[in-house]
């Protein structure tokens, strides 16, 4: 052959593998052989092609999947928290949770929930339960304040929360785990007529942001989930 | 800040595997062309890179890593049904031949006619063919997840264009959809 293209070659030109050098090699001998730059423009239409017949998904997935276990998660979270010190092998995770306790000695932080949203309601919870339970086996309790205001607040409302029953089993664990309902959105869906009863042990705050910035003032981390 | 990293990682941990169940789900149904299945090996890759995060050694390898599950999933299926046989050879014969049924509209036609053809290929074939294609994985990071040799990725991509390049082509010859010259 008179310029050693082969197939090879000539896919990882299509899929633009080549480096700089082999790239202008291919170039220049398909200036040359009309043969070579019919066979690169065939493999791009295969290639189109390919992209094309999968673009838009098939099928749907069809079933509904239960939620992670909680067990599956909290791994996760430890794991991901080791990760801020660098990432340790799994016979380690035990230092890897005292690390962390050591590291979030501040000890406080403040979740804030500003929306109504399926997801992102159970992801605050799940943060919550993770940092809290996480904290405790490290034999460093830290504070946790949910703040839910607007939408979120429906979280925090007896006869309304998905999550009712969770949050109380939550609060009976860990007795540094404290529910805020902004008072401006209470205020507000009572003058719309709305009955607005919040469940057991939740603490009504003038306002969400007067709350969150009086603890981020107090040094809180603050979260917004 | 120790904390406000926590959670930023954890939720970035999950939210990186809830982003990427599309993709993975799009390239499991490319390689077994079964929605169901595809859905069953998108969850049980997901689980165990949930369970496993801790194998994950270099963050940025994040998208090889996890495809490399999802195919460890899917040759695990294929071994349990083909115990006997080399799985990078396998291809779906029931489907030589096409049945596309003749009322579906031509662009669903060449769909329907390029997922065949790409189902027709030796899974060894497929598996690189779709990770290059779809997902744009560079011929390392294929050889990474595949566990093979840059070599092989190259020789089966070559093998996998030269037959649908020859299927399509037979088949575009007498209703030509799309023309090369």
């Amino acid at each position: 052959m008179k310029h050693e293209i082969s197939d090879e070659q000539l896919n990882a030109f299509v899929d633009d593998e080549l480096d700089a050098t082999d790239r202008n090699r291919v170039l220049r001998a398909m200036a040359v052989d009309g043969d070579l730059a019919q066979r690169a423009c065939t493999l791009r239409l295969v290639k189109e092609q390919v992209r094309h017949a999968y673009a838009e998904p098939s099928a749907a997935p069809s079933r509904q999947r239960p939620a992670r276990p909680w067990r599956a998660l909290a791994m996760a979270l430890m794991l991901a928290g080791a990760a801020v010190g660098g990432w340790i092998a799994r016979d380690q995770v035990g230092t890897g949770s005292d690390m962390l306790a050591r590291k979030a000695d501040t000890g406080h932080v403040i979740l804030h929930l500003a929306a109504w949203d399926e997801r992102r309601a159970r992801i605050a919870l799940d943060d919550a339960e993770g940092l809290l339970r996480t904290a405790r086996e490290a034999g460093q309790p830290i504070d946790v304040e949910l703040v839910a205001n607007r939408g979120g607040l429906d979280l925090l409302r007896t006869g309304v929360s998905p999550h009712a029953d969770r949050i109380a089993r939550l609060r009976a664990e860990h007795p540094n785990f404290a529910l805020i309902a902004c008072g401006q959105t209470v205020e507000h869906l009572r003058e719309k007529g709305l009955a607005v009863h919040l469940l057991p042990g939740t603490r009504v705050a003038s306002s969400a942001l007067e709350q969150i910035v009086t603890r981020m003032s107090q040094g809180w981390s603050y979260v917004r989930v | 800040m120790a904390i406000l990293s926590f959670l930023f990682h954890s939720r970035q941990w999950r939210d990186s595997l809830e982003a990427a169940r599309p993709a993975l789900y799009r390239v499991a149904y490319a390689w077994c062309r079964d929605a169901a299945l595809a859905d069953d090996l998108v969850q049980e890759a997901t689980t165990k890179a949930l369970e496993r995060g801790d194998q994950l050694r270099d963050p940025t390898r994040f998208k090889g890593w996890l495809f490399a599950i999802l195919s460890r999933c899917w040759h695990d299926h294929l071994r349990a049904r083909h115990p006997h046989e080399d799985i990078d050879e396998l291809a779906d014969e029931y489907l030589a031949g096409g049945s596309t049924p003749p009322e579906e509209a031509e662009r669903r036609q060449t769909i329907a006619r390029v997922r065949a053809a790409v189902a027709r290929l030796p899974v060894g074939q497929r598996q690189v063919l779709t990770l290059v294609d779809l997902e744009e994985f560079g011929y390392a990071e294929v050889g990474d997840i595949l566990a093979i040799p840059m070599g092989t990725v190259m020789s089966r991509l070559h093998r996998a264009r030269r037959a649908l390049r020859e299927d399509l082509l037979r088949v575009e010859s007498a209703a030509p959809l799309w023309r090369v010259k």
